[in-house]
C-alpha cells in the first residue's frame, strides 16, 4: 500500500491537531511520514480477518468508585497555573461564533 | 569511592546500623551534582532545600527508632514527566516550562511516604520520545561512562544521575524501552515492570497503553527494593492492577535450577552488533552453568512490532497531547488575541519540538477518518499476535533473555537525522511494552569502553523470576 | 407533493448523582466558577478518569425503563476535538459499545393510541465546562472566560432511532419529550430541569415523499434552549426542506443552528465540514461488564412507570382518564395521593382537592411539594374534616395554606382557632333572622320571586358567624322563611 502524503493532507492533518507548521516543514514532514507509512505497511502483509484487536491491557473487571464527595480544595493550585485569568475563570480570546 | 556511589542496600545498613546519616549521603550526592553535572546535564531542576529537610526528617526516624521503611533515607531523582506537588514538571518540553502541579504522582508519594529524599527532576527526550535524550529544552544529557555519547532515552537523566552518582536510586518512564535502553547505554540496571504493577496517576502520558513507569539503579537489588516500593493498585488508576503480592526482596536469593530460559530466534540474527550478542551469550552461558535451561524460541511475528508500536503510541500520543493548548497551563504564545484558533496553533507551534510534532501528526494521521482501519486497528490486531506469541512461547519458557539495543551507545547528534533509524532502534523493547510483559536490562559487561546489556523478559506479573535471575547474574559476575 | 416527516431527538440528560462522571468533584449548580474542580475533570497533565459506579446503575435504569437491552459488555471511547470548555481537548464518551440500545418509549397521542417510539441507544458520556462570553465590570470584548465546575459532570444521551416508530408531527415530538423527562424524574436519575441545562435537545429533521421509500437527507439541529423553541425549530426546519424539495432540489446534510430571535436555522457546518473526531477506544478505562445478577438488583430499583400507574389509578381508585394523568404527572403527586388514600374516606374529595386546591397552592408558592410541611396524613385529615362537615370548604382553604406552611395538624388548628362550623341551630336561626330584620328590602324582593339579593343575605350571616356557619343550610333556612 503506497501512501503518497500531500501537502493538502499534511495541512490538513495539521489543522486537525491543532499545530502550526512552516512551510519548510511541510516538505519534511511529508518526506518523513511517508518514509514512516512506508515502512509500516508490512503490516498488511499480515492477514489479521479473524484476530481481535488488543486495545489496552487492563486486567481489571469494572474499575470504579463509589459517589461520595471529595473534600479537597483545588481551586488556587489548579488557577495557578493560568496563563491568564480573571475573577477565578480561565481566561481566553473571545470566542467568535460563526 | 564516595557514599553516593554506593549500592542502595550498602546505604541502608550503614543507616540502620547509625554508621552514617541520610544528610550525609544527601550531601554527598549534591557534592557530586555539583562536580559533575554541568557536564552531564541530567536534571532539570535539583531541590536542594526539600532534599535535606527530607533528610532530616529520615534521620529523626532512625534516631526514634521507629521501624523505619526499608528505603528510609535514600535518595531519588524523579524524571521530569511523573507529576511532583509545587515543584515543576516539565516533560522536557517548552510547552510546560513552568508547570506546577497540584498533586504529588502516586509512585512519588510512597517514595516520599518510605522516606525517600527527593533530588531533582531528571532530563528527558521530551515528552518521553525519543531515544537518546537529545532532544529536551535543557540540552542533551551526556553518559557519564564517555561523555562523548549519548545517555539513552528517553530517561536519559535518571540513567546518567544514577551511573555518576549523582543520585542513589531514580525512577524513569517506560514507554518502548525508554527505561530499559539508557540503562544499557549506561551500564546500570534498568526495570520496566508488568503494566499494570505501577499507578500511572501522576505519570504524564504519551502512549496510554504502553507507559509505565519503571526504576533505575546500580544493582538488581537496589532496584528490587526500589521496585517493591512503589507498586500496588491505586484507586486513581483503572488501569492498575488489583494485585497485592509486591514481595520480591524474599524470593531474590533463590537459585535458577530448573529455570528454563527462551532465545528468541529472531532476536540473534543480522542488525545485532556481534560484539553485544558475544557478551549476552556468554551470559547466557553462566547462567546455564549454574542451572539453567536454554532452548530456543521463535517469536514469529517480532519484524512487525516497531510498525505496530509506533502506530499505536503515535496516535494515543496525538489524543494525549491535545490538552496543551495554552488554555489552562502551560505556555500561551503571546499577541493572539483575534482568535482562539490562533492561540492553540502558535501556543503548539512554539511549545513542542519537530520530533513531536512529527509523532503528533503521524498519529493523527493514523486515527482519522479513512486511515482508522488500515492503520490503528490493524496495528491493534498486530499486538493481539505479538502477545500470543508470547503466551506461546512462556508455555515452554519461564523467562526470554534478549538484547536491550542493537548498537553500543552512539556519540551526540549522529543520529539526530533520520527519526526512522532512531525508531528501528527499538526492535528489543517495544515488543514488552505491547504484550504487557516485565523487563529489565542488566549490565554485561564494556565493549570499547562502552557499557552493554541484555534483557530478562519475564511472564506478566512474574518480576520474581526476572530478578531472581538478573540478582542471581549479578552475584556471579561480582557486580 | 405531500411529505411525511421524520423527527429524531438526541437528547442529553445530566444525572443528579452527588459527584462528576469520573472524579469525585461534586455535582452542584450554581456554585461560584472553578470551586468544584481537581485535576482530572481539569484535565492536568499526569491525571486519570475513575468511573463513577451509580452513574452505570442509573444509565441502566434508564436502559430498563425505556425497555432496551443493557449490553453485557461496553467501553468508552475519546472523542477528540478542541475547545477551551473541554479540558483534555477530548471528551470521554461511548461509541462502539453503548450501554443500552433497541429500546422504545411509549407516547400516547391524547386520544386511545399510543406510539412505541423507537430509542436505538443510551449511552455515558462527560459534560464539558461552561463559556461565558461577558463578564461584569469587565472589559470583554475581547475575552470569553471558562468555569470547568460543569466539566466532568455524567451526561446519558438517549437517542431516537429513526427507522422504528419515528415522530412525524409536532405534537408526537412535543409528547415524546414531556414523556421522556417524565419517566425519567419517575425513576429518580435527573430532575431534567431545562433551565439549569439538565435536559438538552439537538434533533434531526428528514422529509420522505409521499411517494418514495426512500427518506431525504436528514439536518441536525442544535441550540434550542427550550420546548417552545425546540417545537419552533422543527417546524421551521420542516417548512423549509418542502421549500427545497417542492422546488425540485435536494435537502443537504448540514448541521443547522435555530437563532431564537429570527425563530429560524441557520447554516452551522455543511458535511464535507464536519469534524473528523478521531474516535478511539479510551486506554485508560476498562470495559464495564454487566452480569445479569446487576441488571437484576437494578431493576428492583425502577419504581412503576407512569403509564402502568395511570392505568392503575384509574382502575383501583375509579378515576377518570384525566384525573389519573394529573395525579400520575409527578411522582412526588401520585406518592402523597396513595398515601392519602388509606386515611381519608372520600376519594374523590380528595381527588379534587389535590388536582385544583393543592396544585394552585403549589403554583402559588412556586414549591414542591416535598418541601412543603404537609404531610398526606394531616392532608387526609383535612380532607376528613370536610367531607364531615366539621369545616366550610372556604375554611378548608384557608386551613389547607396554614398547615402547607406550618405542619400544625388539621384537628389541631381547627381547634385552636376555633375553625367549627357552627351546629347550634337555634343560634344559626336567631342570626337568620337578625339579618332579614336588619334588610326588609332585600327580604321583600325575595317574597316576591327575586332570588338575587338572597347571595347578599347568606353573605350577611356568613359574616356574623366569621364563615363557620354552613352556608348550604343557611340558604335553605333563608329561603323557607320568605
Amino acid at each position: 500500500m503506497k501512501e503518497k502524503i500531500s501537502k493538502k493532507q499534511i495541512e490538513y492533518i495539521a489543522k486537525l491537531t491543532g499545530l502550526r507548521i512552516d512551510n519548510k516543514e511541510i516538505d519534511s514532514f511529508s518526506k518523513e511520514l511517508k518514509s514512516i507509512l512506508e515502512y509500516v505497511s508490512t503490516l498488511h502483509e499480515l492477514d489479521t480477518e479473524s484476530i481481535e484487536p488488543l486495545s489496552g491491557l487492563k486486567t481489571h473487571k469494572n474499575a470504579w468508585r463509589d459517589d461520595t464527595p471529595g473534600t479537597e480544595e483545588n481551586t488556587g493550585t489548579i488557577l495557578r497555573n493560568a496563563p491568564e485569568k480573571e475573577k477565578h475563570y480561565f481566561k481566553v480570546p473571545k470566542i467568535k461564533e460563526d | 569511592m564516595e557514599l553516593c556511589d554506593h549500592t542502595a542496600a550498602h546505604l541502608c545498613t550503614l543507616l540502620k546500623n547509625g554508621k552514617i546519616s541520610s544528610k550525609e549521603i544527601t550531601e554527598s550526592v549534591f557534592q557530586r551534582i555539583d562536580k559533575r553535572e554541568k557536564v552531564i546535564n541530567a536534571y532539570i531542576s535539583v531541590f536542594r532545600e526539600k532534599a535535606l529537610l527530607q533528610a532530616k526528617a529520615a534521620d529523626k526516624k532512625f534516631s526514634k527508632k521507629e521501624q523505619p521503611s526499608l528505603l528510609n533515607g535514600i535518595p531519588i531523582a524523579l524524571k521530569d514527566n511523573v507529576c511532583t506537588r509545587d515543584l515543576t514538571t516539565t516533560c522536557g518540553s517548552n510547552i510546560l516550562k513552568n508547570y506546577l502541579p497540584p498533586y504529588d504522582a502516586t509512585a512519588v508519594k510512597k517514595a516520599y511516604q518510605h522516606g525517600m529524599i527527593g533530588i531533582g527532576k531528571t532530563n528527558m527526550d521530551e515528552f518521553g520520545m525519543g531515544s537518546s535524550t537529545e532532544n529536551s529544552i535543557v540540552g542533551p544529557t551526556r553518559n557519564p561512562v564517555n561523555t562523548e555519547y549519548v545517555a539513552g532515552g528517553s530517561s536519559g537523566g535518571s540513567a546518567a544521575a544514577v551511573a555518576s552518582g549523582e543520585t542513589v536510586l531514580a525512577l524513569g518512564t517506560d514507554t518502548g524501552g525508554s527505561v530499559r535502553q539508557p540503562a544499557a547505554f549506561c551500564g546500570i540496571v534498568g526495570i520496566k515492570p508488568t503494566y499494570g504493577r505501577v499507578s500511572r496517576y501522576g505519570l504524564i502520558s504519551y502512549a496510554s497503553s504502553l507507559d509505565q513507569i519503571g526504576v533505575l539503579g546500580r544493582t538488581v537489588e537496589d532496584c528490587t527494593m526500589l521496585l517493591q516500593t512503589i507498586c500496588g493498585p491505586d484507586r486513581n488508576d483503572s488501569t492498575s492492577a488489583d494485585i497485592q503480592d509486591n514481595d520480591f526482596l524474599s524470593s531474590l536469593n533463590n537459585n535458577i535450577k530448573g529455570l528454563k530460559i527462551g532465545l528468541p530466534n529472531e532476536y540473534f540474527n543480522t542488525g545485532l552488533d556481534k560484539k553485544i550478542k558475544d557478551n549476552i551469550l556468554k551470559a547466557v552461558q553462566l547462567l546455564e552453568k549454574n542451572g539453567a535451561d536454554i532452548i530456543d524460541i521463535s517469536l514469529p511475528h517480532a519484524d512487525y512490532a516497531i510498525s505496530a508500536y509506533y502506530l499505536i503510541a503515535t496516535a494515543e500520543a496525538s489524543s494525549n497531547l491535545a490538552r496543551y493548548d495554552g488554555v489552562r497551563f502551560g505556555l500561551r504564545a503571546k499577541n493572539c488575541y483575534d482568535d482562539i484558533k490562533e492561540m492553540y496553533e502558535n501556543t503548539r507551534y512554539l511549545g513542542f519540538s519537530t520530533e513531536v510534532k512529527r509523532r503528533i501528526m503521524l498519529g493523527t494521521y493514523v486515527l482519522s477518518a479513512g486511515h482508522y482501519q488500515a492503520y490503528y486497528l490493524k496495528a491493534q490486531k498486530i499486538r493481539t499476535l505479538i502477545k500470543q506469541d508470547f503466551e506461546q512461547a512462556f508455555k515452554k519458557v519461564d523467562i526470554i533473555i534478549s538484547p536491550v539495543t542493537p548498537t553500543l551507545p552512539f556519540k551526540l547528534g549522529e543520529k539526530a537525522s533520520n527519526p526512522l533509524e532512531m525508531y528501528l532502534m527499538d526492535l528489543y523493547t517495544v515488543s514488552l511494552n505491547m504484550a504487557g510483559l516485565p523487563g529489565m536490562s542488566v549490565p554485561c559487561g564494556t565493549i570499547d569502553g562502552l557499557p552493554a546489556g541484555f534483557q530478562i523478559i519475564g511472564k506478566p506479573f512474574d518480576e520474581k523470576t526476572v530478578l531472581q535471575t538478573g540478582h542471581l547474574y549479578q552475584q556471579l559476575t561480582g557486580a | 407533493m405531500k411529505y411525511e416527516a421524520v423527527i429524531c431527538f438526541e437528547t442529553h440528560v445530566a444525572l443528579n448523582t452527588r459527584t462528576k462522571l469520573f472524579c469525585n468533584c461534586p455535582v452542584e449548580y450554581g456554585a461560584l466558577p472553578n470551586t468544584h474542580i481537581c485535576p482530572v475533570c481539569t484535565g492536568q497533565p499526569g491525571v486519570l478518569p475513575v468511573l463513577n459506579k451509580k452513574t452505570v446503575e442509573y444509565g441502566i435504569r434508564a436502559g430498563l425503563a425505556l425497555n432496551c437491552s443493557i449490553n453485557q459488555k461496553s467501553g468508552f471511547a475519546r472523542k477528540n476535538y478542541f475547545y477551551p470548555d473541554l479540558p483534555k481537548s477530548y471528551q470521554i464518551t461511548q461509541y462502539e459499545f453503548p450501554l443500552c440500545e433497541n429500546g422504545y418509549l411509549e407516547i400516547s397521542d391524547g386520544n386511545k393510541n399510543t406510539l412505541p417510539v423507537g430509542i436505538k441507544r443510551i449511552h455515558l458520556e462527560e459534560d464539558a465546562g461552561k463559556m461565558v462570553h461577558t463578564l461584569d465590570d469587565t472589559d470583554s470584548e475581547e475575552h470569553s472566560y471558562v468555569d470547568y465546575n460543569r466539566s466532568g459532570i455524567p451526561l446519558l444521551e438517549i437517542v431516537a432511532d429513526h427507522t422504528r416508530n419515528p415522530i412525524q408531527t409536532l405534537d408526537q415530538a412535543h409528547t415524546y419529550l414531556e414523556t421522556l423527562q417524565q419517566v425519567l424524574r419517575y425513576i429518580g436519575i435527573s430532575d431534567c430541569s431545562i433551565e439549569k441545562g439538565q435536559f438538552r435537545c439537538d434533533v434531526n429533521v428528514s422529509l420522505r415523499p409521499g411517494n418514495s421509500k426512500q427518506l431525504g437527507n436528514r439536518t441536525e439541529i442544535k441550540n434550542m434552549t427550550s420546548f417552545k423553541f425546540i417545537l419552533k425549530a422543527v417546524e421551521y426546519e420542516i417548512k423549509r426542506q418542502i421549500q427545497i424539495l417542492d422546488s425540485g432540489k435536494q435537502v443537504e446534510q448540514e448541521t443547522r443552528w435555530f437563532d431564537e430571535d429570527k425563530k429560524i436555522t441557520r447554516l452551522l457546518r455543511t458535511k464535507e465540514n464536519a469534524p473528523d473526531y478521531r474516535y478511539f477506544p479510551e486506554p485508560d478505562l476498562p470495559d464495564i461488564t454487566i452480569d445479569p445478577d446487576f441488571i437484576a438488583n437494578i431493576k428492583n430499583t425502577v419504581p412503576e412507570l407512569p403509564d402502568e400507574k395511570r392505568n392503575r389509578f384509574m382502575d383501583q381508585y375509579h378515576l377518570t382518564q384525566d384525573e389519573a394523568i394529573l395525579l400520575t404527572r409527578d411522582k412526588d403527586i401520585s406518592d402523597f395521593f396513595e398515601a392519602c388514600v388509606p386515611e381519608c374516606k372520600d376519594h374523590k374529595k380528595l381527588t379534587r382537592w389535590i388536582i385544583k386546591d393543592l396544585f394552585t397552592l403549589l403554583n402559588e408558592t412556586s414549591q414542591n411539594l416535598k418541601d412543603s410541611a404537609l404531610s398526606p396524613e394531616h392532608f387526609a385529615e383535612l380532607i376528613n374534616n370536610i367531607s364531615q362537615g366539621t369545616i366550610t370548604e372556604k375554611i378548608g382553604r384557608s386551613v389547607l395554606k396554614d398547615i402547607f406552611e406550618t405542619g400544625e395538624s388539621p384537628d389541631a388548628l381547627i381547634k385552636r382557632k376555633n375553625l367549627k362550623i357552627i351546629q347550634d341551630t337555634d343560634l344559626v336561626e336567631k342570626l337568620c333572622n337578625q339579618v332579614i330584620t336588619e334588610n326588609l328590602e332585600a327580604a321583600e324582593k325575595i317574597r316576591q320571586g327575586n332570588t338575587r339579593p338572597l347571595n347578599y343575605l347568606v353573605g350577611q350571616v356568613m359574616k356574623k358567624t366569621s364563615g363557620k356557619a354552613d352556608p348550604v343550610s343557611v340558604r335553605r333556612l333563608i329561603q323557607d322563611k320568605l
